[in-house]
């Protein structure tokens, strides 16, 4: 059971419901059989009233008169946001916006699908066919690139394994091994 | 004898919900008036805007004076923050969001504004204007023209302001937004970038300190 010191000391705490629930019932257990406490419950009501009553400071009369005054001067002036920021604050403009952009993103994660951008491999393989391979690999290596690098999709490194598989298989076939001269 | 949960000092079951004089000056709802006149202001209604000033004046004044303790400074400051709330009005995307804006600015140009006067900083620091009996006593203004505010005695309304003012700035913020505005702790805690806890633990200990300053003005 806690003493009037104890619970004194937590009134503040109990007014503003801080306490946890086991002590806030203890607090209030106690106050309901001891006056002294209520009492000191009631002094710290009547000072908030007090504060409430003479704490207020009233402003001065006319306060708006010059800000008035400013903006009809022209001084003030409302600040407008950008085009788009006021496009995108109405409720249509958002879900239209939202509804483009999920599009934008779903299209350019599907369009890429079984397609390469890169022109055909044998494109790359010399002026003749079968002829000056690691010239024409190290050329077609560096056109790949060029075109990944601008690329930057989702599927970049499927396309660059797909032309390394085929360059290394391209080497194979002419019985050298892949990238040595 | 009276329920204990009913006493004023006490918060209600439903949180955020405030007891005392402040907890009827504002009301926050969906269909806020408000929100409407900010709408309106945005799009350039300089009579919605006098209609907020009219409704926030008074919370932002008093905010300020509790920061730069000046009559003078605090009715400048607030122009300034009205004028900058009209000029970037048109940018608030939420009109709910209204009074946690306009606070935060009147906050922040305030806390700039002390940053930038010495003689304040100087001031405020050395003399915290707390309970000593024989600190020094800061002339305050009453520009109301209320007449029970008039009758007010001078000494209570005094001892008031240097109770509060003798608080840590976190503490009398939030006495100052609670107790004389009326802002329900969530909107001080998203305000002050705190939690409810915080703000909370915060009012105790700024009731704990008024109750002992103030003692000598409640009826015992």
């Amino acid at each position: 059971m806690m003493n009037c010191r104890q619970v004194q000391d937590l009134l503040a705490d109990y007014s503003v419901q801080v306490l946890e629930v086991r002590v806030h019932e203890h607090v209030e257990a106690h106050l309901a059989g001891c006056a002294p406490c209520r009492e000191e419950l009631r002094l710290l009501d009547a000072t908030i009233a007090l504060v409430e009553t003479h704490g207020v400071r009233q402003p001065p009369p006319g306060l708006f008169n010059a800000v008035r005054n400013r903006i009809e001067a022209g001084d003030v002036r409302q600040e407008q946001p950008a085009w788009w920021l006021r496009w995108m604050n109405t409720t249509p403009a958002r879900m239209s916006g939202m509804a483009v952009a999920a599009a934008a993103l779903a299209l350019g994660f599907l369009l890429p699908v079984g397609q390469s951008s890169l022109p055909p491999l044998d494109m790359f393989n010399g002026p003749a066919a079968g002829g000056g391979p690691v010239a024409s690999n190290e050329l077609g290596n560096s056109i790949r690139q060029h075109a990944m690098s601008h690329t930057e999709g989702p599927l970049a490194d499927r396309v660059a394994w797909e032309a390394m598989a085929q360059l290394v298989s391209q080497d194979e076939r002419r019985g050298r091994q892949p990238g040595v001269e | 004898m009276p329920s204990i949960s009913q006493s004023a000092a006490t918060f209600p079951l439903s949180p955020g919900l405030i007891t005392g004089a402040g907890a009827l000056r504002r009301t926050l709802g969906a269909d806020n008036p408000q929100h409407e006149w900010v709408r309106r202001a945005q799009a350039g209604d300089l009579q919605a805007f006098e209609q907020l000033f009219e409704h926030y004046q008074r919370g932002i004044y008093n905010t300020i004076y509790q920061m730069v303790r000046s009559d003078a400074d605090a009715a400048d400051l607030t122009q300034e923050v009205f004028v900058r709330v009209w000029r970037s009005l048109p940018k608030l995307e939420s009109p709910e969001a209204f009074s946690s804006w306009i606070y935060r600015i009147a906050t922040n140009l305030t806390r700039n504004w002390i940053r930038d006067n010495t003689r304040v900083r100087q001031e405020s620091l050395d003399q915290p204007m707390g309970d000593e009996e024989d600190g020094p006593r800061r002339e305050v203004a009453d520009f109301s023209g209320d007449p029970a505010a008039v009758s007010m005695t001078r000494a209570t309304q005094d001892a008031v302001q240097r109770a509060i003012q003798g608080l840590s700035e976190d503490h009398r913020m939030v006495v100052t937004l609670h107790h004389l505005e009326g802002m329900a702790v969530e909107e001080i805690a998203k305000l002050m970038r705190c939690s409810v806890g915080t703000v909370k633990s915060r009012l105790s200990r700024a009731r704990e300190n008024l109750k002992r300053k103030l003692a000598g003005y409640v009826e015992g």
